[in-house]
């Protein structure tokens, strides 16, 4: 099992708590980077001094909401080979068709309940744990 | 006796004997001469009687050949003698009749008869004489005599005369003196006006063509043809009177104009005649001048109408048809200005269209348009009453407004359809007085000639107006309805995060004071649980809600058995429900996805407010004309009739349950109307109740 390089780019405070709390719970060793929106993240990434594995982005966010960013992220040459996993409430099949268009590689619905959630990350991260990732 | 005696006697004897012999010598030369004499006489006048006896038959054969017919008459008018051609005309049968020529004159003649004779035989001759006869035949003739008296030795003796028949004659030349007359009368009663010319004089007319011009017969006869021209149509009949001049024909016809003794002009069809002499050469021109100024104003005005019908024939676009009728008009009415102006009933103004000379540019845009209220001018005051004006000063009305300038005629003209004015016609001439009765009438004409096509372009600009009105109030209904779509997910998505956050801390609570919790407490959290997930469903149901027909119909046949199946699957059933489907349900054009929501949301109703032991749900249909009628029948609680329409309200719930939100038969509703069908219901309390709902084929 790989340990993660995580960007978390998440403006719900909770939101974060919960990530952190799932793995502190599961009892992981995936590092996460928080960004509180796109603007925020890009600024991280264009450091590119330690860039994550993989990128976990809401989509509903002020500034730069996920979409604008992952536009920008595609269109750098070394940050697009980032894995970009969408979790989001947003079921809307509009969002979803844009996204797979532009490039993610996942999209994940956050569910009500708390369980449910920690269940998802769980797999989600034991897959991409299991993946192997370009060294950037 | 004595010898002397004797001697004397013998000597005398002697003598005597000798003068005798003498005288018998003398007598015989005298006598041979006169024999001589006498031969000579017998033998000229043998001479004298042949030539006689030939010139006698040398008269007579004069005589007998002689056309015209001879006649020999005694004093008395007895026939002596006549030739043939005599014979001839006075009807006899042979030369050698008698007959007293006397009884040939009428009885009403008889007098003038003897009158003339009485005057031939006093003068001698008599010439010249007409007299009526009737012939032996019993025809009646007029006949011409020249007769004198033969003499003898100094006495009148017989009378002679030759004879003509002039019936024929007289008869012809009283035909052609009739003839004359008519003719006369033919060229002054003519409506065709006549003049003859002699080259360029003019040399007669008759009254028509003075009428014409208001010229009198001796006025006309001092001018000439020129004089009465314009100029601008000389070159008109030049080529034609050169080609005549030379012989290369005859006749020719041309539309010129004449000028009239008060200075108008007439417009004439002018057909010229040359009329030659036996050389050839042309000594008069004969020219027929038939007035056409009406004709012509007549053809003028339905070609103008011709010309327009065709032009605006198909033309649906208000301007173009504005623009044919501007130009066309001015053309017609000669003037440099036509304006039409279009009625706008909503703000009760006349707004110029199209226009005609100074007001408009190369490509018919008008210059300075005015927007006129209706009952303002006389524009204005021709929308507001309805009535053509013809204005003959514009100084002398003050409803006239200077438009780019002050012109002193003016003609107005309403153009009405269904007895509303929905245009006018206006047109302005320099001039004072200038436009006609007969003018305003043609524009009337025009008026309701244009007024259907205007009407319909004007309605089609309306609906065209209307249209796209309609067509950005779709996009925008289209827009508005993607940012609603937008805005509910972005509702859905900022009322669900704080659902999340709860039951996530309400875990961590529960988590973090593991034992510490009393039941009645784990009990409540249970209950903020179960709320947050009811609300949840309450979200998804709304926006849901919202989403059906917002999105377009995606369309393909859908086979609904396959969706029931799957339903069955899908859908938790109790022990004591049974479903059954009737009879195998058909394919149907529509959305799967709304499909499936449609039936998912019966079924789980029928299931959902089922209170019998023994639970069912049929399914069925009933196929019809267009629709296809399907029925969703259960054996549950029923509904009150007062509630059968309700129950399609939105957020209307008739049993509060955890899990109904009141929003289910709304978005069934929504999709069977998406899907051009009808939903009802039959019910009764406490036995059950059947949907009932169609969906087009």
């Amino acid at each position: 099992m790989n340990t993660l390089n995580i960007l978390l780019i998440e403006d719900d405070m909770i939101e974060v708590m919960k990530l952190n709390r799932t793995i502190s719970k599961l009892q992981l060793n995936h590092k996460i980077i928080e960004a509180n929106n796109g603007e925020e993240a890009l600024k991280i990434l264009r450091k590119k001094e330690k860039l994550p594995d993989i990128i976990l982005l809401d989509l509903n966010m002020p500034k730069i909401n996920g979409i604008e960013f992952l536009n920008m992220l595609k269109k750098d040459d070394t940050l697009r080979y980032i894995p970009t996993i969408v979790l989001t409430t947003s079921n809307n099949q509009k969002d979803l068709l844009e996204c797979y268009k532009i490039g993610i590689a996942g999209y994940v619905l956050k569910p009500l309940k708390y369980e449910t959630y920690v269940s998802k990350i769980e797999k989600l991260l034991a897959y991409w744990s299991i993946n192997e990732l370009k060294q950037i | 006796m004595s010898q002397d005696k004797i001697d004397m006697l013998q000597r005398a004897l002697a003598r005597e004997k000798a003068a005798r012999k003498q005288a018998e010598k003398i007598l015989e030369n005298k006598s041979a001469e006169l024999y001589d004499a006498k031969q000579k006489l017998e033998k000229s006048y043998f001479e004298l009687e042949s030539l006689l006896n030939r010139k006698d038959s040398e008269l007579q054969g004069v005589f007998e050949n002689i056309v015209d017919a001879y006649v020999i008459i005694d004093l008395w008018g007895n026939i002596l003698k006549m030739n043939d051609a005599a014979v001839n005309l006075l009807g006899f049968d042979n030369p050698k009749e008698d007959y007293n020529l006397m009884d040939m004159a009428r009885p009403n003649d008889i007098e003038l008869v003897t009158e003339s004779f009485k005057t031939l035989l006093k003068e001698g001759s008599i010439t010249d004489f007409y007299i009526n006869i009737i012939t032996k035949k019993k025809e009646e003739k007029l006949v011409h005599i020249n007769a004198s008296i033969i003499y003898d030795k100094g006495a009148p003796v017989a009378a002679q005369g030759i004879v003509r028949d002039v019936t024929e004659a007289k008869r012809n030349a009283e035909l052609i003196e009739e003839q004359k007359k008519e003719l006369d009368v033919i060229v002054q009663n003519s409506s065709l006006g006549i003049v003859l010319t002699e080259s360029g004089n003019i040399v007669r007319t008759n009254e028509a063509f003075q009428k014409l011009l208001g010229y009198s017969e001796s006025e006309l006869s001092k001018l000439t043809i020129k004089d009465i021209s314009l100029k601008e149509d000389f070159p008109l009949s030049r080529d034609f009177l050169m080609k005549m001049d030379s012989g290369k024909i005859d006749n020719f016809v041309v539309q010129k104009r004449y000028k009239k003794k008060d200075g108008s002009v007439v417009w004439a069809k002018t057909n010229v005649n040359a009329v030659r002499s036996s050389t050839g050469d042309i000594k008069y021109q004969v020219a027929l001048v038939e007035d056409i100024t009406s004709d012509r104003e007549r053809s003028l005005i339905i070609d103008m109408i011709n010309d327009l019908a065709k032009a605006i024939l198909g033309k649906m676009d208000i301007y173009e048809i504005a623009w044919e009728i501007t130009h066309n008009i001015a053309e017609y009415l000669n003037t440099d200005d036509c304006v039409i102006y279009l009625v706008d009933q909503d703000q009760g103004t006349l707004e110029q269209i199209a226009a005609y000379g100074e007001k408009v540019t190369a490509n018919h845009q008008i210059i300075n348009k005015i927007k006129l209220p209706i009952g303002k001018g006389i524009v204005g005051t021709v929308a507001k009453t309805g009535k053509a004006e013809l204005i003959k000063n514009t100084e002398e009305d003050k409803r006239y407004i200077v438009d780019e300038k002050r012109r002193f005629s003016e003609i107005t003209v309403p153009i009405i359809s269904d007895g509303q004015v929905i245009g006018i016609i206006d047109s302005e001439h320099i001039d004072k007085n200038y436009y006609t009765l007969k003018q305003l009438h043609t524009l009337e004409n025009i008026a309701n000639l244009v007024a259907m096509q205007l009407k319909s372009a004007i309605n089609l600009r309306e609906r065209q107006k209307v249209e796209s009105k309609n067509k950005d109030l779709l996009n925008e209904l289209a827009k508005s309805n993607d940012e609603l779509q937008e805005y509910a997910h972005m509702v859905s998505h900022d009322l669900k995060s704080p659902l999340r956050s709860i039951d996530a801390l309400v875990n961590w609570i529960k988590e973090d004071n593991e034992d510490k919790l009393d039941a009645v407490s784990l009990k409540n959290f249970e209950l903020i649980e179960t709320t947050l997930e009811k609300m949840e469903q309450l979200i998804a149901d709304v926006l849901m809600y919202s989403s059906v027909g917002a999105q377009a119909l995606e369309e393909e046949l859908v086979d609904l058995n396959d969706i029931v199946k799957e339903l069955e699957k899908i859908l938790f059933i109790p022990k004591h429900i049974s479903i059954k489907v009737l009879n195998p349900l058909p394919k149907v054009n529509g959305d799967i996805t709304k499909l499936k929501q449609l039936f998912q949301n019966l079924i789980s109703n029928a299931i959902k407010f089922n209170d019998k032991p023994k639970g069912l749900v049929e399914i069925d249909f009933q196929e019809q004309k267009t629709h296809y009628q399907f029925s969703v029948k259960d054996n549950g609680m029923g509904i009150e009739e007062e509630y059968h329409s309700k129950i399609f309200e939105i957020f209307h719930v008739l049993n509060k349950r955890e899990d109904s939100t009141g929003i289910g038969l709304s978005i069934v509703k929504k999709i069977v109307k998406l899907h051009m069908g009808d939903i009802w219901i039959d019910s009764e309390l406490g036995k059950g109740t059947t949907f009932y709902f169609t969906l087009k084929k």
